[in-house]
């Protein structure tokens, strides 16, 4: 048999086995192969004003859009992007200065682009020209954003009723089994 | 800071090691009446229920832990031997120990696991039988909060209900449980101590799927019962204190320790009356090893030359399999281990290896995210997610043990102020015909249901589970602690811990540890010793 490439690849990554401990199931998006940058300033820590909170939820909340995952399977809120976004910027090692980096790219780019045309460039921009701090921003905000999205229940979009990440709530109750058996 | 001050200091009992060994100890200990008991840690504090942490695990490119920087590093071993150990990732340094990462697997050992020697003429029998342990095992599975399901006919026959039901199989299951009753072959639960309801204060499971760290600590994790004992005035835990040797007042009598405060650089002996080792396979014997006198040329308990040998773990197979549609979209929802099969766990395989199959809960495992950051359209992620996909079965063998495989100190230390260690394996544990005889074992349930075999083989070499490097026995001559964890030649030192015991099965070790350490601490605690 030849396995579908990245079926494949999700195993061969794992490079133990999960005998008497547990493994990270891969849920986030980068490969471990890929070059790492640093944290810019992870020792600066700080609390994002709401309306910048709100743009990044906006950033955040185009993944259902462009890729046609309609909002009745999020539960990807404000609320609880508000709660990530401060716990990630008010703790060590601190998010403030690469969100803010996010949000002034944004800002970069809507003045160009318009708002919608900034946040579809976010998502596909153009590897030739990257933004200002660019590997920063697609390594610890975009990418972190879709794995948000897809653990905070969009992942039932693809007919799963539990996804690592997500709280599904008491498993021997067989009322609200959170899982298909 | 003066790195070559020593100041002393007392305690009654002196526990090294922060792990599930030395915290059910201090535990039995304390409830029996004993005070001033003091533990004694190499690592430090490590966040647990933490929710930014856990946001980490679940959002970060690498699934970033708090406690991924205790692992060890290349340069803190080296190896050699048949299959050279890569202890990387293997275990943790820190308060709670390695049961702050474990996946909470616990099976019993089987009736048999208990006489390697007799049944097969190889390695050595435990000093006791399944029965005499069995009521330890109860005891071992209401402390940890084991949940599952009791098998008609099972033989590692039980006297008593585990404490909480286990969850109903998956959906994803039900191929493999297909494949095995075509073949006639046994299933069932894998025991997980993972609350199904809430237990010993801990709430339920709410199948965050995040088992490598719990956001509500619904499994047990080795910070648990540090933390209950947090209040106790008769608990004392010093983290960041390395112990660098035993002190010896007498060939039969440790007076206590000595450590190094890391966070100062200073040098500090702690006195006390009854010494309990519980740092794991590795440091023990090591521990032991370097701490030579005049009384123990050769180390403490080490005048047979048996510490450190005997060296063992599981070696670890897996084989894939699959199909090239999956409309029902099968897909890992659980993830925790469920279901599992002992088909071959058996006194039949024991001679060679037995092994303890369980279907991986990875896989298969359609990461939407990824594919959307790789660039895929909406179409193209609903095709992968209906389009070919693997399962993977895997399991554990039980191993043979040898003299020649052993573990010693290397030269230098690790940032941990521990002697770095030396693996030294030149025996192989289960020979190369059983790892594909098992193989086979697996090909042959994916050919019952249809799927194409993929890959198959043997994991490296973690050393998850290592042990018997202070193998309990009968006498001297063949292991380094008796039936109550004491060192043979001493009257106040005990190893509690996988180190002590003289073989493993196919099955995941941590609950016979408990129910090892229960069985000794009531032995040892009847006989009423002066330090409780």
């Amino acid at each position: 048999m030849e396995p579908d490439n990245k079926q494949q690849k999700l195993l061969e990554l794992r490079k133990h086995p999960s005998y008497g401990m547990m493994l990270n199931p891969l849920l986030t998006v980068l490969q471990p192969t890929e070059d790492m940058p640093p944290l810019p300033n992870p020792g600066t820590t700080g609390s994002l004003v709401p309306g910048d909170i709100t743009t990044l939820y906006n950033i955040a909340s185009y993944t259902g859009f462009f890729w046609d995952i309609p909002n009745s399977f999020s539960a990807f809120t404000l609320e609880e992007l508000t709660e990530f976004v401060n716990l990630k910027t008010q703790i060590q090692p601190s998010y403030f200065t690469v969100y803010n980096q996010a949000l002034s790219l944004y800002q970069l780019l809507s003045n160009e682009f318009g708002p919608q045309g900034a946040l579809s460039f976010l998502y596909t921009p153009n590897p030739l020209y990257p933004p200002p701090n660019w590997d920063a921003v697609r390594w610890y905000v975009i990418q972190e954003f879709l794995s948000m999205f897809i653990t905070s229940g969009n992942f039932r979009f693809y007919g799963w009723v539990n996804y690592p990440g997500w709280m599904g709530g008491p498993y021997n109750d067989p009322s609200h089994l959170p899982y298909r058996t | 800071m003066n790195k070559n001050s020593t100041a002393t200091q007392e305690a009654n009992v002196i526990i090294v090691g922060s792990g599930i060994a030395g915290s059910l100890v201090a535990n039995m200990l304390l409830a029996a009446g004993a005070s001033n008991v003091v533990m004694l840690e190499a690592g430090a504090d490590i966040p647990m229920e933490d929710h930014r942490s856990w946001y980490d695990a679940i959002s970060t490119a690498h699934n970033q832990l708090p406690y991924d920087s205790t692992y060890d590093l290349q340069g803190d071993f080296t190896s050699s031997g048949v299959e050279p150990w890569n202890i990387q990732g293997g275990r943790i340094i820190g308060r709670g120990g390695s049961t702050i990462h474990w996946g909470g697997w616990t099976p019993r050992f089987m009736p048999e696991d208990f006489c390697l020697k007799t049944n097969t003429g190889l390695g050595i029998d435990w000093p006791f039988a399944y029965a005499d342990l069995e009521p330890y095992y109860c005891l071992a599975e209401q402390y940890l909060g084991v949940a599952g399901i009791t098998q008609e006919g099972q033989r590692d026959w039980r006297s008593q209900a585990y404490p909480m039901a286990g969850p109903v199989l998956p959906l994803t299951a039900q191929p493999i449980i297909s494949a095995l009753q075509q073949s006639g072959y046994i299933f069932g639960n894998m025991p997980v101590a993972r609350n199904t309801v809430t237990y010993n204060d801990k709430p339920q499971c709410i199948t965050t799927g995040t088992c490598y760290y719990c956001p509500i600590g619904a499994r047990f994790t080795g910070n648990q019962p540090l933390d209950k004992l947090a209040s106790n005035p008769n608990f004392t835990l010093m983290l960041n204190s390395p112990v660098t040797s035993l002190v010896m007042g007498a060939k039969n009598t440790v007076t206590g320790v000595q450590y190094l405060d890391t966070t100062t650089g200073q040098t500090q002996i702690m006195s006390g009356v009854a010494v309990f080792l519980c740092s794991g396979a590795f440091e023990i014997p090591k521990l032991m090893q370097l701490s030579t006198s005049a009384f123990w040329p050769d180390g403490i308990g080490n005048d047979n030359d048996l510490v450190g040998r005997y060296l063992v773990a599981n070696p670890y197979i897996y084989c894939s399999g699959g199909a090239s549609t999956n409309p029902e979209l099968l897909q890992q929802e659980l993830n925790f281990p469920n279901l599992c099969s002992r088909q071959w766990d058996t006194p039949e395989e024991q001679a060679t290896g037995k092994f303890l199959m369980n279907m991986s809960y990875e896989a298969p495992l359609v990461n939407p995210a990824a594919l959307m950051y790789e660039g895929n359209s909406a179409a193209q992620i609903a095709a992968t997610v209906t389009g070919p996909f693997l399962y993977e079965l895997q399991g554990g063998i039980s191993p043979t043990p040898s003299y020649n495989n052993r573990v010693t100190s290397a030269s230098g230390t690790t940032r941990y102020a521990l002697p770095r260690t030396a693996f030294n394996t030149p025996d192989e544990i289960v020979s190369q015909d059983t790892i594909n005889r098992h193989i086979n074992n697996m090909i042959q349930l994916y050919e019952n249901i249809g799927f194409t075999v993929g890959k198959s083989g043997a994991y490296p070499q973690r050393g998850d589970h290592a042990s018997s490097t202070c193998r309990m026995a009968t006498t001297d001559s063949d292991g380094v602690v008796d039936d109550t964890l004491k060192v043979f030649g001493t009257d106040n030192l005990y190893v509690a811990s996988n180190a002590a015991l003289p073989t493993i099965g196919a099955a995941n070790l941590t609950l016979t540890l408990v129910a090892t350490i229960m069985r000794a601490m009531d032995k040892i605690l009847n006989s009423r010793p002066s330090w409780v």
